[in-house]
């Protein structure tokens, strides 16, 4: 197991780099230079041009692309993955500065999502065909077809605007930011983003248990006078629970994917509107940054669901 | 909806609580120990006001960036600053001198600035500053604007280890002097905010530009930054015994796109706003904000690249200004909110009896069958889109009328640096562009249309060049009297007028919606920052 682990390990290391390889060419291919981002081309006057080459030369853009590369990776082993031409600051403390604002939406989101999604979805399995079933599957099915940033800005038109209920935007209202004051800001991104994901979860976790329930195994449990729900939870669960976790492991940079959008209708200022902000400016050595962070989160996400297979299920052997 | 409002009550409850243990306090009314009961009370409440771009860095040397001017005008001063109408009024400067032959200019400040450390503003000041703002090692893009200062250029060679035109004659008088007479280089004095010495100078100069040293700077202006997060917010603060009293103890600034600015408007998150024309009406509709609205000092217009033959004589550009309805622009995608221009010079230069080119697409095919024009050739109008939506519907609309008289058009959407980069190749035939600032000084039209100032040398993008109106602005720029002066930039107006060098569109007005409970509230239009910031009062 430990030998597989490292074994896997050391492939998704090998795979960065090459991401990052990739990364750095797609980055500099792009047309245009960040210095001339830093320059309205509506006030370019006497003395632009000096300013231009000083500052390509001290972001190091003068030197070939794979020179660059080379650097970047010296830079990268040292930890601090470059400097952000924006704010000359380490890349790693301006994503850091990021990462509590869309960890707390992404971790609330995620809880929101299996609280309702595992209930949900068993509870249609065990009434497959009966109304409660319908009902799940027509809001599951509808939460998958809408798209949050939709379901975002029919929130704010509704809750902010009409009712008044919530702030329509931000981590904290200015001059606040008291504990309630951030819970009320908290409440639209976190459901929307929990139950956009929660349909299609809900949707798997019916499906799985379904197919548990027809096993033996339930039957036998049943017949030693298990009630419903002691064979649900004991037994059914369990199982059913196997590709569930695949499935939420792999929809992580998905749930990832959609905070970027919602960030940006919300106002929230974690990664994703970094990430945006970043790609507007050619800031490459942040964009690089954060597309190299998600692609550890997928790496990283397919292995916790490998290895959490042993943990629920130890039929699974890793060899 | 009663039950809704229950909530919301909830913030007011606990301003109502604590207004009442304060008032608790002063049992026995009015009694005020600081001593300072002529003036009005300074509001406890936080003014809360969006952002259109996010700041980075605040400091004076980086390249100029709306969402930084507009923190910066809150908290730097320079010598001088624009009023509402874009002219100069005293700032750090109580009142300056030009002398006859406009070469030397003589600035006294005013004896009570203090920096927000408490220590005096002084001349050698103002020298520090100005001689880092053309410091090679600093690299300050402000740099070009005293390039006619006596002197410069053997500092910038190192013969000299300072600048021979700035010096500090006593304590509060600065004096500038230039190799030629030069009446519009006062105009520098309001763009470029002065720092204190004795904090600056331990600064590495190489990284003046991003030390975060600058996101909470010790310096003139009536607010200080108590909190710099702007990915979340500004927060400024009124500096302590300020030399006048200023409005509102709390500012925060919140950088949000302007979606997020009209919901946040409308939910009564914020107080001020810039907004789009095309949210004018969700805006209207709420209770509680009003519209200011400031003209823009620059203009959208069209750069044409006048390298190439065909677009050299000036009755094919007349006749694009002829084919535009540049009327129907303003209203249909400025929603009226701007008005259409005739002249780069801004109105206080523009002549009387300007020709105002009406829409008339028979007089555009005349004037271009005239100038022998080949409708054959293609003409590309490149524009950076998706940045403003009045440029974007604008161009559409010059992209049909064009066609219509006999100018094959085609749309190019492009990205800034493209544009920059067309620009500097001369690779482009007509770029839609903004910006500018043609109000506060006439000879700043010059650095956008005089022979030697072609790009890289100056702002002449559209690399136009007529003799006789350089030699009646250079005429203007050595006039010291102001009256005379404008009379002579009117003059050149007209010149300008006639000649075309830019396709002109219009001038759009900028709106804020703005909350009934700010008084004195006042903006320049486009990332230009705020006008004097500490008169602004807000009523609970």
């Amino acid at each position: 197991m430990t030998s597989y682990i490292i074994r896997r390990v050391l492939v998704n290391l090998m795979v960065l780099v090459l991401i990052s390889v990739v990364l750095f060419g797609l980055v500099h291919a792009a047309p245009g230079n960040p210095v001339d981002f830093m320059i309205s081309p509506e006030q370019v006057g006497p003395g632009y041009e000096a300013f231009r080459q000083a500052k390509i030369h001290e972001l190091g853009l003068d030197k070939p692309v794979p020179v660059q590369y080379v650097l970047w990776l010296r830079e990268a082993a040292t930890g601090d993955f470059g400097y952000s031409f924006a704010d000359g600051r380490p890349v790693v403390a301006v994503l850091a500065e990021r990462i509590p604002a869309t960890v707390e939406l992404l971790g609330l989101a995620l809880v929101v999502q299996l609280v309702v999604a595992l209930p949900a979805g068993m509870l249609a399995a065990m009434r497959r065909n009966t109304m409660v079933d319908y009902v799940v599957s027509f809001i599951s099915l509808g939460a998958i077809s809408t798209p949050g940033f939709f379901l975002g800005m029919i929130a704010i038109y509704v809750f902010s605007l009409k009712l008044r209920l919530l702030p329509s935007s931000g981590l904290a209202t200015q001059g606040d930011g008291s504990p309630g004051d951030l819970l009320r800001h908290l409440v639209m991104p976190v459901l929307i983003l929990g139950l956009a994901h929660a349909g299609g979860l809900a949707r798997y976790v019916r499906g799985c248990t379904i197919a548990e329930l027809g096993s033996d195994y339930v039957r036998t449990a049943r017949a030693k006078g298990a009630s419903d729900l002691r064979v649900m939870v004991r037994h059914v669960l369990r199982n059913a629970l196997i590709p569930v976790i695949t499935v939420v492991m792999m929809s992580v940079p998905g749930v990832f994917a959609g905070a970027v959008v919602l960030e940006q209708i919300f106002a929230w200022p974690g990664m994703g509107q970094l990430a945006v902000a970043s790609v507007q400016r050619q800031d490459f050595p942040v964009v690089i940054g954060f597309a190299g962070m998600v692609a550890v989160l997928v790496l990283l996400s397919n292995l916790v669901a490998d290895v959490l297979y042993t943990v629920v299920d130890p039929r699974v052997r890793l060899s | 909806m009663p039950h809704t409002t229950s909530l919301r009550l909830i913030p007011h409850f606990a301003v109502a609580l604590v207004a009442a243990s304060a008032m608790a306090g002063c049992v026995g009314g009015q009694s005020n120990t600081t001593g300072d009961a002529a003036a009005p009370k300074t509001s406890t409440k936080p003014l809360r006001m969006s952002l259109y771009l996010k700041p980075d860095v605040l400091s004076p040397f980086a390249p100029i960036q709306g969402g930084n001017t507009d923190v910066m005008s809150l908290v730097y001063e320079g010598l001088l600053r624009f009023d509402k109408d874009t002219k100069l009024v005293p700032a750090l400067a109580e009142s300056y001198e030009v002398s006859p032959d406009a070469k030397t200019f003589t600035f006294h400040l005013r004896k009570d600035a203090k920096w927000s450390d408490g220590k005096p503003v002084t001349a050698q000041d103002v020298v520090f500053t100005s001689t880092l703002y053309v410091d090679k090692t600093v690299n300050s893009s402000a740099a070009g604007g005293y390039s006619g200062v006596t002197g410069v250029k053997d500092f910038k060679e190192g013969k000299a280890t300072s600048v021979a035109g700035f010096k500090a004659t006593d304590e509060h008088t600065f004096v500038m002097t230039t190799d030629a007479p030069n009446a519009g280089i006062v105009a520098l004095m309001a763009r470029n905010p002065i720092l204190p010495e004795h904090a600056v100078k331990d600064l590495p100069k190489d990284k003046l530009q991003t030390d975060p040293w600058f996101n909470n700077p010790v310096a003139s202006g009536p607010y200080k930054v108590a909190e710099f997060k702007p990915d979340q917010h500004v927060h400024l603060t009124a500096v302590d015994r300020w030399r006048s009293k200023v409005g509102i103890k709390d500012i925060y600034l919140n950088p949000v796109t302007a979606d997020v600015a009209t919901a946040q408007l409308s939910s009564g998150e914020i107080d001020v706003a810039k907004i789009s024309p095309n949210d004018l009406d969700t805006v209207k509709a709420i209770k509680g904000l009003r519209l200011e609205e400031t003209p823009d000092p620059g203009f959208v217009r069209m750069a044409v690249n006048q390298t190439q033959t065909r677009f050299q004589d000036p009755r094919v550009r007349q006749a694009m200004l002829h084919a535009i309805d540049r009327k129907g622009i303003v209203s249909s995608a400025l929603k009226d909110k701007g008005s259409v221009r005739n002249t780069t010079f801004g109105p206080r230069f523009a002549g009387d009896g300007i020709n105002e080119y009406a829409y008339d697409p028979t007089k555009a095919k005349a004037l271009l069958a005239e100038a022998g024009w080949d409708s054959s050739k293609p003409v590309n109008v490149s524009w950076v889109a998706g940045g403003n939506a009045d440029r974007d519907a604008a161009a559409v609309v010059i992209e049909q009328q064009f066609n219509a008289v006999g100018i094959k058009t085609k749309l190019n959407r492009i990205q800034a640096p493209q544009q920059l980069e067309s620009l500097q190749k001369k690779t482009y035939d007509l770029v839609l562009m903004g910006g500018g600032q043609y109000n506060t000084d006439g000879y700043s039209v010059y650095g956008i249309t005089g022979c030697d100032r072609w790009l890289p040398a100056g702002g002449n993008i559209t690399y136009f060049c007529d003799e006789k109106l350089d030699a009646l602005m250079k005429k203007a720029n050595q006039t010291q009297d102001e009256a005379a002066r404008t009379q002579l930039y009117k003059e050149a107006s007209m010149v300008e007028n006639a000649a075309v060098p830019y396709i002109y569109l219009y001038s759009p007005t900028a709106v804020f919606a703005v909350t009934d409970k700010l008084k004195g509230f006042a903006a320049i239009p486009t990332g230009g920052g705020y006008v004097d910031p500490a008169s602004w009062t807000l009523t609970d």
